[in-house]
């Protein structure tokens, strides 16, 4: 929790994104079908592999130095000099590679931090100068098996699964270096890297893999009432990608998946009092006009090992991890304008 | 989810505009009330007001998305005048006037320029004040913590424009006379370059007022 958000202030301004979502059917008879195909191809063992496998690169890989941070509270400095990140990114790329996909790095050594984006894509067939892009961090503290290993594995097996089909639109896939010092990346992708109108929905991925039913195991968001319960997926929107909100919201309640609360940050999203909304990758997004929707299961709010040597592949839930990724797919293929 | 749990500089601990509670002040404002009422003979009360120059003392900071400014400590300098004494306008006024504040080093310049529309209702020598209030700051200044994160706190100062819109409200505005004291203002504002983005709060802690 950030203690320098005020709750009173959070209640007035941001909104419950519950009514801006779709009422009629959003899609009806056979392309329905193909995109519950496609969310039934997100596999279970796959996924849970595929963080076993980054958990373990980040605790083979050597931290990155910080010497530079010794001036920071001890807490930080324990998160801080156990970031990793090069095993993760280099396993992601191999993935990515593995795929047949086209896949680049996004140098960048502007600040004191050198970055390097993990960018891939299957290119559209009608329209490729539009993208729809999905992404997530691949540095972590300690193991990092929720934060973000989770994220990384759904866009490895989101590419797997969406490579086997064509689309109108370009899918890219990427992954974001230094999430963790600042969403150094990310910022630098889309200051560096992005055209201006090309981007015609993305969705950021950040901790999706942990949710418990049971009660009071639910923490809210200040100012944003929750259910005591964390069983469900945050999907966090704004004013530009309220619309994709409810295409998500609505293709999830059409394929029965998972439980969603959908939550819409007024305007761009940013504001004082909105700064929790405002803690990952889609933010860069959201600060330049574009269209993007984090998905998260709420991390420090719900879950207690969030960037403690505690959060390993065991604490996380597997079934609803999947189920995340399946309306993530079919979302992320309606989108793309397929499949063809 | 970057989260790091930092305190920024210059904020750590405290509120954001903490109380005025220093016991020397206290003391001081229990000795200053009995001075005005003396000074406000039954002449001084009959008096016509007009213009009004008054000098403040008061608590600044902006707040954004992500990163506050330091808390400044500002003292002003105002010019208020009525806008009619004997039409429907007669409970309106207009002025204003600059501030300047510490840490000087932590703002753009330490100075701001602004001006204010209110609307007072008077009640005995009780006489509170509300209204607009525009102007142009330069402590829209937030702080930076040692992390590579250049760009993203670039985007952030970026929406921190000089110029900004406020509420303003002296609920504990007192007149005798020619002389004004008011205590506790408060003004809520934001920056016009990017409305919402950032909350600017200010509390005026202390003003003394004399009508020319």
């Amino acid at each position: 929790m950030n203690p320098r958000q005020s709750p009173a202030l959070l209640l007035c301004l941001a909104l419950l994104g519950t009514t801006a979502c779709s009422e009629k059917p959003l899609l009806e008879g056979a392309r329905m079908e193909r995109l519950r195909e496609i969310a039934e191809r997100v596999e279970q063992d796959r996924l849970m592999g595929l963080v076993q496998e980054l958990v373990q690169a980040h605790r083979q890989d050597t931290p990155v130095d910080c010497s530079s941070f010794q001036d920071l509270p001890d807490e930080a400095l324990e998160a801080l000099c156990n970031l990793t990140r090069e095993r993760a990114g280099a396993l992601m790329q191999s993935r990515l590679e593995s795929l047949g996909l086209r896949v680049q790095r996004h140098e960048s050594s502007s600040g004191p931090f050198a970055t390097s984006n993990i960018i891939a894509e299957l290119p559209g067939t009608t329209r490729p100068w539009e993208i729809v892009l999905v992404g997530a961090h691949y540095d972590a503290f300690h193991a990092g098996a929720d934060d973000n290993s989770t994220g990384v594995a759904a866009v490895l097996e989101l590419a797997r699964i969406l490579s086997q089909y064509r689309f109108e639109r370009t899918i890219r896939f990427v992954g974001f270096d230094l999430e963790e010092l600042g969403l150094v990346g990310s910022s630098r992708y889309v200051e560096e890297r992005l055209g201006p109108d090309e981007i015609v929905a993305s969705v950021v991925f950040d901790c999706i893999g942990y949710y418990d039913s049971a009660p009071g195991t639910q923490r809210s968001i200040p100012g944003l009432p929750a259910p005591s319960s964390g069983d469900f997926l945050a999907v966090i929107g704004n004013d530009v990608s309220r619309g994709r909100a409810s295409e998500l919201y609505a293709l999830n309640e059409a394929l029965q998946l998972t439980k969603v609360i959908p939550i819409l940050a007024p305007a761009d999203g940013a504001s004082p009092v909105g700064g929790n909304l405002m803690r990952s990758d889609h933010t860069p997004f959201w600060l330049t006009g574009h269209d993007a929707l984090f998905l998260t299961d709420t991390a420090n709010f719900r879950n207690s090992n969030y960037h403690q040597r505690t959060d390993t592949l065991e604490t996380l839930d597997a079934v609803s991890f999947r189920r995340t990724v399946q309306v993530s797919a079919a979302t992320l293929a309606f989108w793309a304008g397929g499949p063809q | 989810m970057f989260d790091l749990g930092l305190e920024y500089p210059g904020t750590a601990g405290a509120p954001r505009l903490p109380a005025l509670a220093p016991p020397m002040r206290l003391h001081f404002l229990r000795n200053l009330l009995p001075t005005v009422m003396l000074l406000a003979t039954p002449a001084a009360l009959a008096q016509p007001v007009n213009h009004q120059l008054s000098l403040g003392v008061g608590l600044l900071n902006y707040t954004s998305f992500r990163r506050p400014s330091p808390l400044f400590t500002v003292l002003e300098a105002a010019y208020h005048l009525p806008v009619g004494r004997e039409t429907p306008w007669h409970s309106l006024r207009i002025g204003g006037g600059l501030r300047t504040g510490l840490p000087a080093a932590a703002s753009h310049l330490p100075l701001e320029g602004f001006v204010q529309v209110q609307l007072t209702g008077k009640v005995g020598p009780w006489e509170a004040a509300v209204g607009p209030e525009l102007g142009l700051s330069g402590f829209g200044k937030l702080v930076r913590i040692p992390l590579p994160s250049d760009e993203l706190f670039d985007m952030e100062d970026e929406r921190l424009g000089p110029a900004y819109m406020a509420l303003h409200a002296a609920p504990l505005r007192f007149r005798f006379g020619w002389l004004a004291l008011s205590a506790l203002e408060l003004s809520i504002g934001t920056p016009l370059s990017s409305p919402g983005t950032a909350l600017r709060l200010h509390l005026g802690l202390l003003r003394f007022g004399v009508s020319l």
